[in-house]
């Protein structure tokens, strides 16, 4: 020890020469690294990459899927959102929103189907809001449909409307309908 | 339109816009700073899992761009990515929605020259990472070339009566060969006593003699009266009649 610091007088150094600097069996950190890596295996026997196995075809299938899976960078890529039966009567609605309110007109329908890149949004209500440009808490709903069917003036309407389609399909259909209503005494006999 | 009500936002035809149905439809635009509205238009907020993004309703009656589009204008030339040099910025209302539509890629040069309307733009292009403010005359494109690059469109909204020209010359300076130039005229900037139609015809003819070919011409009725829009291509590429 002492022969050993004469011939390394290194004053201020702290280098310990005795110290073992074999690495650290415990220190796992290289092994954890190589645990992601595929060249451990026998890499090089394999006939194709193991990321690559799909065949070129099923590649092509796979790409074209994620491509259509959103409507592109054009768009900022907005996804292809699932359809719920929710969402997909929301945008039934909207499809035939011409019949919703005899008092507001619209250009021709211009949906065709149903779509298949969208979103479902909320109106954000500022403060400078005017309490009409609102919706209260209670006519708050999480669907179109849902908006509508708490709409006490829409369901008025439409009821009304129901009606008079009815009484009319009696009038044109009269003798269909007698049929029916014959049919409908039979039976109950 | 109602706050809190449900809408179904779709792609439009044009890159970058998207329509809201509801009871009413709306065009809207992306919004780059989610949670701020620039000039007190409507937003509606989508979440989608847990990123939340927003969109901001562009306004017809605002601005002639959005009027266009709804008029059916059969290109716009700003697709996400692209640059555009905007005259006529004016208060940035239209510049923000520009900004939205060529998203955190794109890049709006945005030039006015008066100082009242400059400094809300300059409000706007603070939020806005992608607008570059340019407060000067754009009749003098050489005193704004230090913070030029080549643009792929040149939109004007200046109505003065020499606005061909300030177009021309911006194509000049900054407008590739075979950019685009969209460009909202109104007529009685140009000559209050003569018909608009005829007004029209001669600022055509004048983007001609500058080699600035228009494709499309529209009228913005029901949003703005004797306005009208003019696209085209600026110095397009040669066509090949021998092969």
């Amino acid at each position: 020890m002492s022969k050993d610091s004469d011939l390394f007088s290194l004053n201020n150094t702290y280098l310990d020469m005795h110290k073992s600097y074999q690495r650290n069996k415990n220190d796992n950190s290289v092994q954890e690294i190589m645990k992601k890596s595929i060249l451990n295996t026998d890499y090089g026997m394999l006939e194709r990459d193991p990321e690559c196995e799909a065949s070129l075809k099923q590649q092509k299938i796979q790409k074209l899927k994620e491509k259509k899976s959103t409507k592109g960078p054009d768009w900022f890529n907005m996804k292809n959102t699932k359809m719920t039966k929710e969402v997909q009567n929301d945008l039934r609605v909207l499809h035939m929103r011409q019949v919703l309110d005899p008092k507001h007109f619209y250009k021709k329908n211009d949906i065709k189907g149903l779509p298949k890149y969208f979103q479902v949004g909320k109106y954000v209500d500022s403060p400078t809001d005017f309490y009409s440009a609102r919706l209260t808490k209670k006519e708050r709903k999480s669907t179109i449909v849902e908006e509508l069917m708490a709409d006490a003036d829409f369901m008025k309407y439409n009821k009304k409307k129901h009606k008079e389609r009815k009484i009319k399909h009696i009038k044109t259909h009269a003798k269909a309908h007698q049929k029916a209503k014959r049919l409908k005494k039979k039976n109950k006999k | 339109m109602k706050g809190g009500s449900n809408v179904v936002i779709e792609p439009h035809r044009h890159p970058g816009v998207f329509i809201a149905r509801g009871k009413e439809d709306a065009l809207v635009t992306l919004n780059m700073v989610p949670g701020e509205a620039v000039y007190g238009e409507k937003r509606i907020s989508v979440e989608e899992g847990e990123n939340k993004i927003e969109y901001r309703v562009w306004n017809p009656f605002r601005s002639k761009l959005a009027a266009a589009i709804l008029g059916g204008v059969d290109q716009i030339h700003m697709p996400p990515g692209s640059k555009v040099l905007y005259l006529g910025a004016a208060s940035g209302t239209t510049v923000s929605h520009v900004s939205d539509i060529v998203g955190p890629e794109g890049l709006v040069y945005a030039v006015e020259f008066s100082h009242r309307s400059g400094r809300d733009m300059l409000n706007v292009a603070k939020k806005r990472t992608n607008i570059i403010p340019i407060i000067e005359d754009a009749r003098h494109p050489h005193k704004y070339r230090m913070l030029m690059g080549m643009v792929d469109t040149v939109f004007a909204d200046v109505a003065q009566p020499d606005q061909a020209r300030i177009v021309a010359i911006n194509a000049q300076h900054y407008l590739k060969n075979g950019g685009h130039f969209v460009i909202s005229i109104k007529a009685n900037c140009i000559d209050s006593t003569a018909q608009p139609e005829a007004v029209f015809a001669g600022e055509v003819k004048k983007l001609q003699a500058e080699r600035l070919k228009p494709q499309e011409q529209l009228t913005l009725e029901p949003y703005e009266r004797d306005h009208a829009v003019v696209v085209g291509v600026y110095r397009p590429p040669a066509k090949n009649k021998g092969e």
